[in-house]
């Protein structure tokens, strides 16, 4: 009777669900700033997560959301993509699940469906006026290099229907106007929030418009390969070999938004003339707590941000040139 | 369980355990074996499933994608145009791009309801809900499917100065859209379908029936299940199509694949059967090899019980049954021996109590008596003659008449007291027969014929010519037994002539003297060897016979 007991014992220990994470699902870790994101989400103090990649492909992200769906009351999605996620909303529904969905906000329509869900990502808009506010703080002459009293600008958009793409690239448009600016868009290049993209286009785009002046990322990876592109033909030339883009020495304006540490090395360096950083550490934060909250393990009272309609929008933050 | 198998032959036993733990391993080393290949069948169902889903899916992201290109070009295009537009620049870029792109029919664009362009577009229905639908939601493209076309309905706001929203309408020809499933094979009521945000279908590719199909996807909304559809095992997989509002339910016939699951279920049946009937004759086979054995050795005893010891059993087979056989053989003719011993004993002892009545009718006691009988008569000696007839015939009648073999030691007695009537008369009284036995012992059982043997020798050898001669009969107890004991004067015997009388009346040799032999081999059959007859003599003086009979019921009456 002994060693059955023991073995109903062992069996029943065995069958015990381990520590159940929370499963995060990402759009592509491969993405600078996702991989970033997902650094300070790990280290940050919370329930267990588990982090699943879906290597940008939407397919993949519906196999392991159906994968994950039953391992957790709650999940974080970083959709693929934002049209996508009303099948999730939906199963979420039907098994009383809730998901937290961050850095892409699904479309109302489909977020109204949902019976619980939040967002948490930033107000894109405010990140295109940031980028403003950085355009502000440069020397029209210096900037209208052919002086003909208007800006000749690129426009490196992330993905065609990224919301954020769309509204930082009509944002950034909106505001210089509204700041008084006369512009002379070339044009809203698409290049898919991706670095060697980005240096293809922006080559292209060199070839295109010689008479280029300013150019304005939806986000540092995009500006950074803008910035490969720009130092390859001889656009910025660090002349004297010191590691520095001097005062004296071929250079052209650059923004981006993300804050990515390689964006800021590069600032220091004198190459990238400014970035919005993405507070993703803030971002990280709020997930975290809501995470917390969904499990009641903590009061909304103790939240440390604003929601609105279940979306908490960080605030972005402006990184200046030294 | 117990009371069963004790019913059953050692062979059927051995068969039954043997069906049983060999069916039940058997069966489950099948089970799991089942089990492994339907998982793997499901697996590979799945996985297969899965795998052309995923396919057909990027090839319709990747069409969409080339289908939102052209309106970002477009866009982009109009965009870069002097503002305000210019219908005739708007007509150019569109004419440029439907000359490149042998997929586009044709474009639109829209101001509000207004028609502000357009290029070989061909509307046949009323527009109004679609730019209405687009300018709902501008961030995104809608795509809507009429006939043989596909219509792109994009919402932008244009240029850098912001005031002007404005709708692309696209028609775009459905073939090549139509070309990405058209060689799949689905299989028999296979079908893809593409639903739109309200799960309603806005395309689809084969027959299907649209109650249930709605019904099963709403029910699994995403991911991919196993299911039976008009009869049929269905792959359902639900996923979406990136830079679009739809859903892809893919229903992919996996019959062909599940009918594997079910031939091999056959097959396996199939082969636990065929193992099933091979182990049982291979155990058929071992059980007899058991059995047969041991049904000829039952065989055998049966004849032995029927008397039959003379057929010897020869066995081949497992060396216990050989050996088992071999002592049979030894047992048998051992107790044929014993039986053949029992046989020739018996012989013996009927031989002998004939001898023994034969003895007692002695034609020459007869004669001898008569004899003396004449004699008597002759002297008128009528009272002599009298007592001597009745003492004749009582002793014949003794003899005769009663045919037990145990008497009560007072017809002994009386039997020895006629006999020395008789001898009297003819020994002219020369001895003196003198019986002294207490009343109380008279009903003791003794061997019948045992004592007159024995007077008769001490008349016979006894007797001096010149002397009286006292013959005395005594009887006592000596522990268990009785002790019958015929005392006489006379010559007396030597210790070497009673060792000699013993050993012949030990011995199986015929001999002439046959009376006391005859007492004493009867004897030793009825009573055993706890009877006893022995000598005592001291010579010239007397000679004691004392037949010693233990009280208890003698053994089995033979005769």
């Amino acid at each position: 009777m002994k060693p059955l007991s023991i073995l109903i014992v062992l069996f029943l220990v065995g069958c015990q669900p381990s520590v159940r994470q929370v499963p995060v699902l990402y759009y592509d870790v491969e993405d600078a700033y996702i991989a970033d994101f997902k650094a300070r989400l790990s280290s940050l103090e919370s329930e267990p997560l588990i982090h699943i990649d879906a290597q940008n492909r939407v397919n993949t992200q519906n196999e392991q959301f159906m994968d994950w769906v039953d391992h957790h009351s709650v999940m974080v999605i970083n959709p693929v993509d934002r049209l996508s996620v009303l099948p999730m909303i939906l199963k979420a529904n039907k098994e009383k699940k809730t998901i937290i969905f961050f850095n892409r906000e699904p479309l109302d329509d489909d977020f109204q469906k949902a019976q619980s869900a939040y967002y948490v990502g930033a107000d894109p808009y405010q990140s295109a006026q940031f980028q403003v506010d950085l355009v502000d703080e440069m020397a029209f002459e210096v900037l209208d290099n052919n002086k003909d009293g208007l800006i000749q600008l690129v426009i490196l958009k992330g993905e065609q229907g990224h919301q954020d793409a769309e509204i930082r690239s009509r944002g950034v448009i909106e505001t210089l106007i509204q700041r008084g600016y006369q512009l002379d868009l070339l044009e809203v290049r698409v290049a898919n929030f991706d670095r060697s993209l980005a240096t293809k286009a922006t080559k292209d785009l060199i070839e295109l418009y010689p008479q280029m002046e300013l150019i304005i990322s939806n986000n540092d990876a995009m500006a950074l390969g803008a910035i490969d592109a720009l130092i390859e033909e001889g656009w910025m030339n660090d002349t004297n070999q010191n590691g520095m883009i001097d005062a004296s020495e071929p250079w052209f304006p650059v923004i981006g938004i993300d804050g990515l540490p390689e964006a800021i090395e590069s600032m220091e360096k004198g190459y990238l003339f400014g970035t919005v950083k993405n507070d993703s550490e803030a971002m990280a934060h709020a997930i975290v707590q809501l995470i917390d909250i969904v499990l009641n393990k903590m009061s909304w009272s103790e939240f440390d941000y604003t929601i609105e309609d279940r979306k908490v929008y960080i605030d972005y933050i402006l990184i200046n040139r030294p | 369980m117990n009371n069963v198998l004790k019913k059953l032959t050692i062979g059927q036993t051995t068969f039954m355990i043997i069906v049983v733990i060999v069916t039940f391993t058997l069966s489950i080393f099948s089970l799991f074996a089942y089990r492994l290949m339907y998982s793997a069948t499901d697996d590979l169902i799945k996985t297969s499933s899965k795998e052309f889903t995923s396919q057909l899916i990027l090839n319709y992201e990747s069409y969409m994608s080339g289908v939102i290109d052209i309106s970002n070009q477009i866009q982009r295009r109009l965009s870069n145009l002097d503002y305000p537009l210019n219908n005739d620049d708007i007509e150019v870029v569109f004419e440029s791009l439907i000359d490149v792109n042998r997929n586009l029919r044709g474009v639109a664009l829209f101001d509000s309801n207004t028609l502000l362009a357009s290029s070989s577009i061909q509307l046949t229905q009323d527009i109004q809900p679609w730019i209405e639908l687009a300018l709902s939601n501008e961030e995104i493209h809608h795509f809507k499917f009429v006939d043989d076309r596909l219509f792109v309905l994009k919402s932008f706001t244009l240029g850098p100065f912001m005031n002007q929203t404005l709708t692309l309408l696209i028609e775009l020809d459905k073939s090549l859209f139509d070309a990405i499933a058209f060689n799949t094979n689905l299989g028999l009521h296979g079908h893809i379908l593409l639903l739109n945000e309200s799960l309603m279908p806005v395309y689809s590719v084969g027959e299907y029936d649209e109650t249930q199909s709605l019904s099963v996807i709403n029910q699994q909304l995403l991911g991919m299940t196993l299911l039976e559809y008009e009869t049929q095992s269905m792959a359902l997989n639900v996923s979406t199509i990136r830079g679009t509002r739809w859903m892809i339910a893919t229903f992919v016939n996996v019959n062909a694949i599940n009918q594997t699951k079910s031939e091999i279920l056959i097959a396996m049946i199939g082969i636990l059967l065929l193992m099933m009937v091979i182990v049982a004759f291979v155990s058929a086979s071992f059980s007899g090899r058991l059995n047969s054995p041991m049904r000829r050795i039952q065989s055998h005893i049966q004849k032995i019980q029927e008397g039959n010891f003379e057929e010897q059993i020869e066995i081949d087979g497992q060396i216990e049954m050989v050996k088992l056989a071999d002592t049979f053989n030894t047992m048998s003719s051992q107790i044929k021996q014993l039986m053949d011993n029992v046989v020739t004993e018996q012989q013996e002892k009927r031989v002998s109590t004939i001898k023994a009545l034969q003895n007692q009718i002695n034609p020459h006691f007869l004669y001898n008596t008569l004899d003396s009988i004449v004699n008597l008569s002759e002297n008128n000696q009528n009272e002599d003659v009298v007592e001597a007839i009745i003492a004749l015939s009582k002793f014949f009648r003794m003899s005769i008449s009663n045919n037990q073999n145990i008497v009560p030691l007072r017809n002994e007695i009386e039997h020895v007291r006629n006999y020395g009537l008789i001898q009297k008369i003819r020994y002219k009284r020369s001895f003196d027969l003198m019986i002294e036995v207490d009343e109380s012992l008279m009903n003791i059982p003794v061997l019948k014929f045992s004592l007159q043997p024995l007077v008769e020798n001490a008349i016979m050898h006894g007797l001096h010519p010149d002397m009286f001669t006292l013959i005395k009969i005594r009887a006592y107890l000596q522990d268990d037994a009785i002790s019958l004991s015929v005392y006489n004067q006379g010559y007396g015997l030597s210790q070497s002539k009673i060792d000699e009388i013993m050993t012949i009346l030990k011995d199986d040799l015929p001999t002439s003297s046959v009376g006391l032999k005859n007492v004493y081999q009867r004897m030793k059959l009825y009573y055993g060897p706890q009877a006893h007859l022995t000598i005592e003599s001291v010579m010239d003086e007397y000679t004691n016979v004392i037949l010693t009979f233990p009280l208890n019921t003698p053994l089995e009456d033979i005769v």
